[in-house]
Protein backbone atom coordinates (compact mmCIF):
# COMPACT_ATOMS: atom_id res chain seq x y z
CA UNK A 1 0.00 0.00 0.00
CA UNK A 2 1.46 3.36 -1.00
CA UNK A 3 1.72 5.78 1.89
CA UNK A 4 -0.64 8.65 1.23
CA UNK A 5 -0.56 12.07 2.85
CA UNK A 6 -3.25 11.15 5.37
CA UNK A 7 -1.44 8.04 6.52
CA UNK A 8 1.81 9.90 6.89
CA UNK A 9 0.11 12.57 8.96
CA UNK A 10 -1.47 9.96 11.21
CA UNK A 11 1.94 8.40 11.75
CA UNK A 12 3.34 11.73 12.88
CA UNK A 13 0.41 12.12 15.24
CA UNK A 14 -1.80 14.95 14.06
CA UNK A 15 -1.50 17.90 11.72
CA UNK A 16 1.83 19.73 11.97
CA UNK A 17 0.05 23.12 12.05
CA UNK A 18 -1.94 22.11 15.09
CA UNK A 19 1.08 21.02 17.06
CA UNK A 20 2.81 24.31 16.39
CA UNK A 21 -0.34 26.15 17.49
CA UNK A 22 -0.50 24.19 20.76
CA UNK A 23 3.17 24.87 21.43
CA UNK A 24 2.75 28.57 20.72
CA UNK A 25 -0.31 28.68 22.99
CA UNK A 26 1.64 27.14 25.87
CA UNK A 27 4.49 29.63 25.46
CA UNK A 28 2.04 32.56 25.43
CA UNK A 29 0.33 31.16 28.53
CA UNK A 30 3.66 30.87 30.35
CA UNK A 31 4.64 34.46 29.46
CA UNK A 32 1.23 35.73 30.56
CA UNK A 33 1.53 33.89 33.85
CA UNK A 34 4.94 35.34 34.53
CA UNK A 35 3.69 38.85 33.73
CA UNK A 36 0.60 38.57 35.92
CA UNK A 37 2.52 36.98 38.79
CA UNK A 38 5.01 39.86 38.68
CA UNK A 39 8.11 37.77 38.16
CA UNK A 40 10.89 38.12 39.01
CA UNK A 41 9.06 39.25 42.09
CA UNK A 42 10.53 42.07 44.04
CA UNK A 43 8.58 40.48 46.93
CA UNK A 44 10.90 37.50 46.92
CA UNK A 45 13.69 39.70 48.24
CA UNK A 46 13.12 39.19 51.98
CA UNK A 47 12.87 41.97 54.48
CA UNK A 48 15.43 42.18 57.24
CA UNK A 49 13.05 40.68 59.79
CA UNK A 50 12.16 37.92 57.36
CA UNK A 51 15.81 37.01 57.00
CA UNK A 52 16.08 36.96 60.77
CA UNK A 53 13.12 34.56 61.18
CA UNK A 54 14.42 32.30 58.43
CA UNK A 55 17.87 32.22 60.02
CA UNK A 56 16.53 31.37 63.44
CA UNK A 57 14.19 28.70 62.08
CA UNK A 58 16.79 27.05 59.86
CA UNK A 59 19.41 27.36 62.60
CA UNK A 60 17.42 25.02 64.81
CA UNK A 61 16.94 22.37 62.12
CA UNK A 62 19.46 20.00 63.68
CA UNK A 63 18.26 20.60 67.22
CA UNK A 64 14.63 19.46 67.31
CA UNK A 65 12.99 19.83 70.69
CA UNK A 66 12.67 16.83 72.96
CA UNK A 67 10.73 18.83 75.55
CA UNK A 68 8.74 22.07 75.56
CA UNK A 69 11.00 24.99 74.86
CA UNK A 70 9.31 26.80 77.68
CA UNK A 71 8.43 24.47 80.50
CA UNK A 72 4.70 24.02 81.20
CA UNK A 73 4.30 22.03 84.40
CA UNK A 74 0.62 21.18 83.76
CA UNK A 75 1.09 19.98 80.18
CA UNK A 76 1.42 16.36 79.14
CA UNK A 77 5.00 15.34 78.28
CA UNK A 78 6.08 16.85 74.96
CA UNK A 79 7.05 13.61 73.21
CA UNK A 80 3.77 12.05 74.29
CA UNK A 81 2.03 14.97 72.62
CA UNK A 82 4.03 14.43 69.42
CA UNK A 83 3.18 10.73 69.45
CA UNK A 84 -0.50 11.53 69.96
CA UNK A 85 -0.43 14.02 67.09
CA UNK A 86 1.18 11.41 64.84
CA UNK A 87 -1.36 8.80 65.89
CA UNK A 88 -4.25 11.14 65.15
CA UNK A 89 -2.74 11.97 61.77
CA UNK A 90 -2.59 8.26 60.97
CA UNK A 91 -6.18 7.80 62.16
CA UNK A 92 -7.51 10.63 60.02
CA UNK A 93 -5.55 9.41 57.00
CA UNK A 94 -6.80 5.86 57.54
CA UNK A 95 -10.39 7.02 57.98
CA UNK A 96 -10.28 9.12 54.84
CA UNK A 97 -8.55 6.39 52.91
CA UNK A 98 -11.00 3.67 54.01
CA UNK A 99 -13.91 5.69 52.74
CA UNK A 100 -11.97 6.57 49.59
CA UNK A 101 -11.28 2.88 48.92
CA UNK A 102 -14.98 2.08 49.13
CA UNK A 103 -15.86 4.98 46.79
CA UNK A 104 -12.98 4.06 44.49
CA UNK A 105 -13.81 0.36 44.30
CA UNK A 106 -17.54 0.83 43.67
CA UNK A 107 -17.22 3.73 41.24
CA UNK A 108 -14.16 2.14 39.64
CA UNK A 109 -16.00 -1.07 38.76
CA UNK A 110 -19.11 0.62 37.42
CA UNK A 111 -17.27 3.28 35.44
CA UNK A 112 -14.87 0.84 33.76
CA UNK A 113 -15.35 -0.17 30.14
CA UNK A 114 -14.76 -3.79 31.13
CA UNK A 115 -17.97 -3.83 33.18
CA UNK A 116 -20.15 -2.55 30.35
CA UNK A 117 -18.61 -4.05 27.22
CA UNK A 118 -20.07 -7.01 25.24
CA UNK A 119 -23.49 -6.80 26.82
CA UNK A 120 -25.34 -6.88 23.53
CA UNK A 121 -28.97 -5.82 23.58
CA UNK A 122 -30.82 -3.30 21.48
CA UNK A 123 -30.16 0.37 20.87
CA UNK A 124 -32.22 1.74 23.75
CA UNK A 125 -30.66 -0.48 26.42
CA UNK A 126 -27.24 0.17 25.00
CA UNK A 127 -27.82 3.92 25.18
CA UNK A 128 -29.11 3.63 28.75
CA UNK A 129 -25.98 1.74 29.81
CA UNK A 130 -23.80 4.27 28.03
CA UNK A 131 -25.43 7.14 29.88
CA UNK A 132 -25.07 5.43 33.27
CA UNK A 133 -21.36 5.00 32.63
CA UNK A 134 -20.99 8.59 31.40
CA UNK A 135 -22.85 9.90 34.46
CA UNK A 136 -20.57 7.93 36.80
CA UNK A 137 -17.51 9.28 35.02
CA UNK A 138 -18.86 12.81 35.44
CA UNK A 139 -19.38 12.22 39.18
CA UNK A 140 -15.82 10.93 39.43
CA UNK A 141 -14.49 13.97 37.57
CA UNK A 142 -16.40 16.29 39.94
CA UNK A 143 -15.01 14.48 42.99
CA UNK A 144 -11.47 14.73 41.66
CA UNK A 145 -11.54 18.28 40.43
CA UNK A 146 -12.09 19.84 43.87
CA UNK A 147 -9.07 19.67 46.17
CA UNK A 148 -9.47 18.13 49.64
CA UNK A 149 -8.73 21.48 51.28
CA UNK A 150 -11.65 23.08 49.41
CA UNK A 151 -13.92 20.20 50.41
CA UNK A 152 -12.69 20.75 53.97
CA UNK A 153 -13.64 24.43 53.82
CA UNK A 154 -17.11 23.43 52.56
CA UNK A 155 -17.70 20.67 55.12
CA UNK A 156 -16.35 22.64 58.05
CA UNK A 157 -18.76 25.41 57.15
CA UNK A 158 -21.62 22.93 56.83
CA UNK A 159 -20.99 20.43 59.63
CA UNK A 160 -18.56 22.25 61.87
CA UNK A 161 -15.21 21.07 63.04
CA UNK A 162 -15.61 17.28 63.23
CA UNK A 163 -12.97 14.71 62.38
CA UNK A 164 -15.52 12.93 60.20
CA UNK A 165 -15.96 16.04 58.07
CA UNK A 166 -12.19 16.11 57.60
CA UNK A 167 -12.11 12.41 56.70
CA UNK A 168 -14.90 12.95 54.18
CA UNK A 169 -13.03 15.92 52.71
CA UNK A 170 -10.07 13.62 52.08
CA UNK A 171 -12.23 10.70 50.94
CA UNK A 172 -14.05 12.50 48.13
CA UNK A 173 -11.16 13.62 45.90
CA UNK A 174 -9.14 10.55 46.83
CA UNK A 175 -12.09 8.28 46.08
CA UNK A 176 -12.54 9.93 42.68
CA UNK A 177 -8.87 9.54 41.83
CA UNK A 178 -8.83 5.92 42.98
CA UNK A 179 -11.97 5.18 40.94
CA UNK A 180 -10.44 6.62 37.80
CA UNK A 181 -7.12 4.84 38.22
CA UNK A 182 -8.69 1.51 39.28
CA UNK A 183 -10.97 1.56 36.23
CA UNK A 184 -8.04 2.31 33.93
CA UNK A 185 -5.96 -0.48 35.44
CA UNK A 186 -8.73 -3.06 35.04
CA UNK A 187 -9.48 -1.87 31.50
CA UNK A 188 -5.82 -2.42 30.62
CA UNK A 189 -6.02 -6.09 31.58
CA UNK A 190 -6.09 -8.67 28.78
CA UNK A 191 -9.57 -10.16 28.41
CA UNK A 192 -8.63 -13.79 27.66
CA UNK A 193 -9.25 -15.10 31.19
CA UNK A 194 -12.50 -13.16 31.61
CA UNK A 195 -13.82 -14.44 28.30
CA UNK A 196 -12.89 -18.00 29.25
CA UNK A 197 -14.82 -17.61 32.50
CA UNK A 198 -17.82 -16.25 30.61
CA UNK A 199 -17.69 -19.25 28.27
CA UNK A 200 -17.96 -21.59 31.25
CA UNK A 201 -21.11 -19.88 32.49
CA UNK A 202 -19.71 -17.40 35.02
CA UNK A 203 -21.91 -14.49 36.05
CA UNK A 204 -20.84 -11.07 34.93
CA UNK A 205 -19.68 -10.18 38.45
CA UNK A 206 -17.67 -13.40 38.83
CA UNK A 207 -16.12 -12.88 35.43
CA UNK A 208 -15.00 -9.40 36.45
CA UNK A 209 -13.77 -10.21 39.94
CA UNK A 210 -11.99 -13.47 39.12
CA UNK A 211 -11.02 -12.88 35.50
CA UNK A 212 -9.85 -9.26 35.51
CA UNK A 213 -9.23 -8.04 39.06
CA UNK A 214 -6.48 -10.53 40.04
CA UNK A 215 -4.26 -9.37 37.19
CA UNK A 216 -4.75 -5.71 38.09
CA UNK A 217 -4.42 -6.31 41.83
CA UNK A 218 -0.69 -5.70 42.27
CA UNK A 219 -0.94 -2.35 40.48
CA UNK A 220 -4.10 -1.43 42.37
CA UNK A 221 -2.48 -2.20 45.71
CA UNK A 222 0.70 -0.31 44.86
CA UNK A 223 -1.33 2.73 43.84
CA UNK A 224 -3.58 2.54 46.90
CA UNK A 225 -0.47 2.54 49.11
CA UNK A 226 0.89 5.56 47.31
CA UNK A 227 -2.40 7.36 47.90
CA UNK A 228 -2.30 6.39 51.57
CA UNK A 229 1.04 8.12 51.80
CA UNK A 230 -0.51 11.22 50.19
CA UNK A 231 -3.42 11.04 52.60
CA UNK A 232 -0.98 11.17 55.54
CA UNK A 233 0.18 14.55 54.25
CA UNK A 234 -3.38 15.71 53.60
CA UNK A 235 -4.42 14.63 57.09
CA UNK A 236 -1.56 16.61 58.60
CA UNK A 237 -2.58 19.71 56.63
CA UNK A 238 -6.15 19.34 57.94
CA UNK A 239 -4.58 20.51 61.21
CA UNK A 240 -4.57 24.03 59.80
CA UNK A 241 -8.37 23.92 60.05
CA UNK A 242 -8.14 22.91 63.70
CA UNK A 243 -8.39 19.14 63.37
CA UNK A 244 -5.95 17.82 65.99
CA UNK A 245 -3.20 16.31 63.84
CA UNK A 246 0.52 17.00 63.51
CA UNK A 247 -0.33 20.00 61.35
CA UNK A 248 -2.34 21.54 64.18
CA UNK A 249 0.48 21.11 66.67
CA UNK A 250 2.97 22.42 64.15
CA UNK A 251 0.93 25.53 63.51
CA UNK A 252 0.58 26.31 67.23
CA UNK A 253 4.29 25.78 67.81
CA UNK A 254 5.06 28.11 64.91
CA UNK A 255 2.78 30.79 66.32
CA UNK A 256 4.62 30.44 69.65
CA UNK A 257 7.90 30.93 67.75
CA UNK A 258 8.95 27.54 69.19
CA UNK A 259 11.00 26.62 66.11
CA UNK A 260 12.69 23.62 67.67
CA UNK A 261 9.27 22.16 68.44
CA UNK A 262 8.25 22.85 64.82
CA UNK A 263 11.20 20.80 63.66
CA UNK A 264 10.18 17.93 65.93
CA UNK A 265 6.77 17.86 64.25
CA UNK A 266 8.34 18.06 60.80
CA UNK A 267 10.60 15.12 61.62
CA UNK A 268 7.70 13.18 63.11
CA UNK A 269 5.82 13.65 59.84
CA UNK A 270 8.87 12.53 57.86
CA UNK A 271 9.29 9.48 60.08
CA UNK A 272 5.63 8.62 59.58
CA UNK A 273 5.92 8.74 55.79
CA UNK A 274 9.19 6.78 55.79
CA UNK A 275 7.81 4.12 58.11
CA UNK A 276 4.78 3.76 55.93
CA UNK A 277 6.94 3.60 52.83
CA UNK A 278 9.06 0.80 54.30
CA UNK A 279 5.98 -1.18 55.30
CA UNK A 280 4.25 -0.79 51.93
CA UNK A 281 7.42 -1.64 50.01
CA UNK A 282 7.59 -4.91 51.94
CA UNK A 283 3.95 -5.68 51.19
CA UNK A 284 4.28 -4.76 47.54
CA UNK A 285 7.27 -7.04 47.12
CA UNK A 286 5.19 -9.93 48.40
CA UNK A 287 2.43 -9.21 45.93
CA UNK A 288 4.55 -8.62 42.86
CA UNK A 289 7.10 -11.41 43.33
CA UNK B 1 -36.43 -30.51 17.86
CA UNK B 2 -35.69 -33.90 16.40
CA UNK B 3 -32.28 -35.24 17.09
CA UNK B 4 -30.37 -36.56 20.05
CA UNK B 5 -27.27 -34.81 18.74
CA UNK B 6 -24.98 -33.23 21.29
CA UNK B 7 -24.10 -30.50 18.84
CA UNK B 8 -25.97 -29.43 15.77
CA UNK B 9 -25.33 -26.63 13.29
CA UNK B 10 -27.81 -25.92 10.52
CA UNK B 11 -26.91 -23.61 7.61
CA UNK B 12 -24.76 -21.58 9.96
CA UNK B 13 -23.36 -18.37 8.56
CA UNK B 14 -21.12 -15.94 10.41
CA UNK B 15 -19.89 -12.56 9.22
CA UNK B 16 -17.52 -10.16 10.92
CA UNK B 17 -17.69 -6.61 9.59
CA UNK B 18 -19.16 -7.74 6.32
CA UNK B 19 -16.55 -10.44 5.80
CA UNK B 20 -18.16 -13.85 5.71
CA UNK B 21 -16.27 -16.46 7.74
CA UNK B 22 -18.78 -19.31 7.71
CA UNK B 23 -20.93 -19.78 4.61
CA UNK B 24 -23.65 -22.26 5.38
CA UNK B 25 -22.21 -24.96 7.61
CA UNK B 26 -24.19 -28.09 8.51
CA UNK B 27 -22.70 -30.37 11.14
CA UNK B 28 -24.26 -32.89 13.47
CA UNK B 29 -22.23 -34.46 16.25
CA UNK B 30 -23.67 -37.27 18.34
CA UNK B 31 -23.21 -37.53 22.07
CA UNK B 32 -19.86 -39.15 22.93
CA UNK B 33 -18.43 -38.69 19.46
CA UNK B 34 -14.80 -37.67 18.88
CA UNK B 35 -14.44 -35.25 15.98
CA UNK B 36 -11.53 -33.25 14.62
CA UNK B 37 -12.10 -30.08 12.61
CA UNK B 38 -9.34 -29.76 10.04
CA UNK B 39 -8.50 -27.17 7.45
CA UNK B 40 -6.09 -24.35 6.68
CA UNK B 41 -5.92 -21.39 9.01
CA UNK B 42 -8.63 -18.90 8.16
CA UNK B 43 -10.99 -21.64 7.05
CA UNK B 44 -13.34 -20.96 9.96
CA UNK B 45 -12.45 -23.71 12.45
CA UNK B 46 -12.21 -21.43 15.48
CA UNK B 47 -15.38 -19.59 14.52
CA UNK B 48 -17.29 -22.84 14.11
CA UNK B 49 -16.09 -24.04 17.52
CA UNK B 50 -17.20 -20.80 19.14
CA UNK B 51 -20.60 -21.07 17.48
CA UNK B 52 -20.98 -24.70 18.57
CA UNK B 53 -20.00 -23.73 22.12
CA UNK B 54 -22.66 -21.03 22.29
CA UNK B 55 -20.04 -18.32 22.68
CA UNK B 56 -20.84 -16.67 19.38
CA UNK B 57 -24.29 -16.21 17.86
CA UNK B 58 -24.39 -17.08 14.15
CA UNK B 59 -25.41 -14.34 11.72
CA UNK B 60 -27.81 -16.80 10.10
CA UNK B 61 -28.78 -20.42 10.69
CA UNK B 62 -29.34 -22.25 13.96
CA UNK B 63 -27.29 -24.08 16.56
CA UNK B 64 -28.43 -26.62 19.08
CA UNK B 65 -26.52 -27.78 22.12
CA UNK B 66 -28.12 -30.90 23.61
CA UNK B 67 -31.28 -29.90 21.76
CA UNK B 68 -31.30 -26.30 23.06
CA UNK B 69 -30.83 -23.29 20.82
CA UNK B 70 -28.57 -20.84 22.70
CA UNK B 71 -30.06 -17.94 20.73
CA UNK B 72 -33.41 -18.59 22.41
CA UNK B 73 -32.12 -18.91 25.98
CA UNK B 74 -31.63 -15.28 26.85
CA UNK B 75 -28.72 -14.18 28.97
CA UNK B 76 -29.95 -16.12 32.02
CA UNK B 77 -30.57 -19.41 30.25
CA UNK B 78 -27.22 -19.20 28.52
CA UNK B 79 -25.23 -19.70 31.74
CA UNK B 80 -26.48 -23.23 32.55
CA UNK B 81 -26.01 -24.17 28.92
CA UNK B 82 -22.43 -22.89 28.92
CA UNK B 83 -21.68 -24.86 32.09
CA UNK B 84 -22.16 -28.05 30.11
CA UNK B 85 -19.42 -27.11 27.67
CA UNK B 86 -15.76 -27.18 28.58
CA UNK B 87 -13.71 -25.04 26.24
CA UNK B 88 -9.92 -25.18 26.02
CA UNK B 89 -9.08 -21.89 24.33
CA UNK B 90 -6.08 -21.37 22.17
CA UNK B 91 -4.93 -18.55 24.47
CA UNK B 92 -5.90 -20.76 27.44
CA UNK B 93 -7.49 -17.88 29.35
CA UNK B 94 -5.90 -18.70 32.68
CA UNK B 95 -5.49 -16.07 35.38
CA UNK B 96 -1.68 -15.71 35.41
CA UNK B 97 -1.09 -14.57 38.98
CA UNK B 98 -3.26 -17.22 40.61
CA UNK B 99 -1.98 -20.64 41.62
CA UNK B 100 -2.60 -23.62 39.37
CA UNK B 101 -5.05 -24.97 41.97
CA UNK B 102 -7.03 -21.70 41.92
CA UNK B 103 -7.23 -21.75 38.16
CA UNK B 104 -8.63 -25.28 38.20
CA UNK B 105 -11.12 -24.37 40.94
CA UNK B 106 -12.34 -21.52 38.75
CA UNK B 107 -13.78 -24.25 36.50
CA UNK B 108 -16.98 -24.41 38.54
CA UNK B 109 -17.46 -20.67 38.72
CA UNK B 110 -20.57 -21.00 36.58
CA UNK B 111 -22.34 -22.89 39.37
CA UNK B 112 -21.86 -20.13 41.92
CA UNK B 113 -22.82 -16.58 42.72
CA UNK B 114 -19.98 -14.09 43.09
CA UNK B 115 -19.47 -14.73 46.82
CA UNK B 116 -19.96 -18.48 46.48
CA UNK B 117 -17.48 -18.44 43.64
CA UNK B 118 -14.88 -16.55 45.66
CA UNK B 119 -15.39 -19.02 48.51
CA UNK B 120 -15.03 -22.01 46.21
CA UNK B 121 -11.82 -20.69 44.67
CA UNK B 122 -10.03 -19.24 47.68
CA UNK B 123 -11.47 -21.38 50.51
CA UNK B 124 -12.08 -24.71 48.79
CA UNK B 125 -13.46 -27.56 50.85
CA UNK B 126 -11.45 -30.76 51.27
CA UNK B 127 -13.29 -32.78 48.60
CA UNK B 128 -12.80 -29.92 46.14
CA UNK B 129 -9.07 -29.78 46.86
CA UNK B 130 -8.80 -33.54 46.47
CA UNK B 131 -10.57 -33.43 43.16
CA UNK B 132 -8.30 -30.67 41.87
CA UNK B 133 -5.29 -32.64 42.98
CA UNK B 134 -6.59 -35.75 41.27
CA UNK B 135 -7.21 -33.84 38.04
CA UNK B 136 -3.77 -32.26 37.98
CA UNK B 137 -2.37 -35.72 38.58
CA UNK B 138 -4.44 -37.04 35.69
CA UNK B 139 -3.13 -34.37 33.30
CA UNK B 140 0.40 -35.07 34.48
CA UNK B 141 1.40 -32.11 36.67
CA UNK B 142 0.43 -33.00 40.26
CA UNK B 143 3.51 -31.30 41.71
CA UNK B 144 2.43 -27.92 40.30
CA UNK B 145 -0.70 -27.68 42.45
CA UNK B 146 0.36 -24.65 44.48
CA UNK B 147 2.58 -22.92 41.95
CA UNK B 148 1.72 -19.63 40.39
CA UNK B 149 0.33 -20.26 36.93
CA UNK B 150 2.57 -17.73 35.18
CA UNK B 151 5.67 -19.58 36.42
CA UNK B 152 4.62 -22.73 34.54
CA UNK B 153 5.76 -23.58 31.01
CA UNK B 154 3.35 -23.23 28.08
CA UNK B 155 2.73 -26.97 28.02
CA UNK B 156 2.07 -27.09 31.76
CA UNK B 157 -0.30 -24.14 31.54
CA UNK B 158 -2.18 -25.94 28.83
CA UNK B 159 -2.61 -28.91 31.16
CA UNK B 160 -3.95 -26.57 33.82
CA UNK B 161 -6.48 -25.28 31.27
CA UNK B 162 -7.50 -28.84 30.42
CA UNK B 163 -7.84 -29.71 34.12
CA UNK B 164 -9.99 -26.59 34.59
CA UNK B 165 -12.26 -27.63 31.73
CA UNK B 166 -12.66 -31.09 33.28
CA UNK B 167 -13.28 -29.72 36.78
CA UNK B 168 -16.23 -27.93 35.23
CA UNK B 169 -17.82 -31.42 34.79
CA UNK B 170 -18.88 -30.71 31.19
CA UNK B 171 -20.75 -33.05 28.88
CA UNK B 172 -19.06 -31.59 25.84
CA UNK B 173 -15.39 -30.68 25.50
CA UNK B 174 -14.23 -28.29 22.79
CA UNK B 175 -10.57 -27.50 22.18
CA UNK B 176 -9.29 -24.85 19.80
CA UNK B 177 -5.89 -25.74 18.31
CA UNK B 178 -4.67 -27.30 21.56
CA UNK B 179 -1.26 -28.02 20.05
CA UNK B 180 -0.62 -24.59 18.56
CA UNK B 181 1.63 -23.52 21.43
CA UNK B 182 3.49 -26.74 22.23
CA UNK B 183 6.34 -28.45 20.42
CA UNK B 184 5.56 -31.41 18.14
CA UNK B 185 6.72 -34.03 20.65
CA UNK B 186 4.29 -32.70 23.25
CA UNK B 187 1.52 -32.09 20.74
CA UNK B 188 0.90 -35.77 20.33
CA UNK B 189 0.73 -36.28 24.10
CA UNK B 190 -1.77 -33.44 24.49
CA UNK B 191 -4.12 -34.74 21.81
CA UNK B 192 -3.81 -38.24 23.19
CA UNK B 193 -4.66 -36.94 26.66
CA UNK B 194 -7.75 -35.10 25.41
CA UNK B 195 -9.01 -38.17 23.60
CA UNK B 196 -8.38 -40.42 26.61
CA UNK B 197 -10.12 -38.02 28.95
CA UNK B 198 -13.11 -37.76 26.64
CA UNK B 199 -13.34 -41.54 26.40
CA UNK B 200 -13.05 -41.97 30.18
CA UNK B 201 -15.80 -39.47 30.86
CA UNK B 202 -17.99 -40.33 27.91
CA UNK B 203 -17.68 -36.73 26.72
CA UNK B 204 -18.37 -35.41 23.28
CA UNK B 205 -15.06 -34.03 22.01
CA UNK B 206 -14.54 -31.61 19.15
CA UNK B 207 -11.01 -30.41 18.49
CA UNK B 208 -9.75 -28.07 15.80
CA UNK B 209 -6.38 -29.17 14.48
CA UNK B 210 -4.28 -28.16 11.57
CA UNK B 211 -1.99 -31.14 12.12
CA UNK B 212 -3.55 -33.72 9.80
CA UNK B 213 -1.47 -36.63 11.04
CA UNK B 214 -2.63 -36.14 14.61
CA UNK B 215 -6.22 -35.74 13.49
CA UNK B 216 -6.05 -38.97 11.49
CA UNK B 217 -4.33 -40.89 14.24
CA UNK B 218 -6.70 -40.08 17.08
CA UNK B 219 -10.09 -39.14 15.67
CA UNK B 220 -12.56 -41.54 14.04
CA UNK B 221 -14.33 -38.69 12.24
CA UNK B 222 -12.96 -35.67 10.42
CA UNK B 223 -14.74 -32.52 9.31
CA UNK B 224 -12.76 -30.61 6.70
CA UNK B 225 -13.38 -26.87 6.45
CA UNK B 226 -12.28 -24.70 3.61
CA UNK B 227 -13.16 -21.07 3.09
CA UNK B 228 -16.07 -21.25 5.51
CA UNK B 229 -17.68 -24.34 4.00
CA UNK B 230 -17.63 -28.01 4.90
CA UNK B 231 -15.36 -29.63 2.31
CA UNK B 232 -15.87 -33.14 3.66
CA UNK B 233 -17.39 -34.79 6.74
CA UNK B 234 -16.55 -38.47 6.90
CA UNK B 235 -15.15 -41.32 8.91
CA UNK B 236 -11.39 -40.91 8.96
CA UNK B 237 -10.85 -44.19 7.11
CA UNK B 238 -12.88 -42.85 4.20
CA UNK B 239 -10.98 -39.60 3.79
CA UNK B 240 -8.40 -40.08 1.05
CA UNK B 241 -5.25 -38.16 0.26
CA UNK B 242 -6.97 -36.28 -2.59
CA UNK B 243 -9.46 -34.73 -0.17
CA UNK B 244 -6.65 -33.45 2.00
CA UNK B 245 -4.83 -32.03 -0.98
CA UNK B 246 -7.94 -30.24 -2.12
CA UNK B 247 -8.45 -28.92 1.41
CA UNK B 248 -5.06 -27.26 1.51
CA UNK B 249 -4.69 -26.37 -2.18
CA UNK B 250 -3.63 -22.81 -2.81
CA UNK B 251 -6.70 -20.84 -3.72
CA UNK B 252 -5.14 -17.53 -4.70
CA UNK B 253 -3.94 -14.34 -3.04
CA UNK B 254 -7.43 -13.33 -2.01
CA UNK B 255 -7.58 -16.08 0.59
CA UNK B 256 -4.24 -15.23 2.05
CA UNK B 257 -5.25 -11.63 2.65
CA UNK B 258 -8.34 -12.68 4.50
CA UNK B 259 -6.52 -15.17 6.65
CA UNK B 260 -6.72 -15.23 10.38
CA UNK B 261 -10.47 -15.12 10.82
Amino acid sequence: MAPDANGARRLRGGAPGRRAAVLLGLVVLALLALAVLDTPASGLVPSASGVEVAKRFLGTALRPALDYQEAHPDFEPFLWKVAKGAWRTVLLAAGGMSLALVFGAVLGVFSSDAWWEDRGGRGARRAARGSVQAALRLVIALMRSVHELLWAVLFLAAFGLTPFAAALAIAIPYGGTLAKVFAEMVDEEPRAAAHALRAMGASRASEYVLGLVPGAMSNVIAYAFYRFECSLRSAAVMGFFGIPTLGYDLQLAWNDLAYREVWTYVYAMTALVLLFEAWSAGLRKRFVA
Amino acid sequence: MTTNAALLARSVEVSFDGHQVLRGVDVEIASGELVALVGPSGSGKTTLLRVLGGGLAPTAGTVEIDGTDPARCGARGLRPLRRRIGFVHQQLGLVPILRASHNVLVGRIGEHSLLGGLRSVFLPRDPEVLEVHRLLERVGIPEKLFERTDTLSGGQQQRVAIARALYQRPRILLADEPVASVDPARARAVVELLVELAREGGLTLVVSLHDLDLAREFFPRLVGLRDGRVAFDRATSEVDARSFEALYAFAGGDDLLRDGA
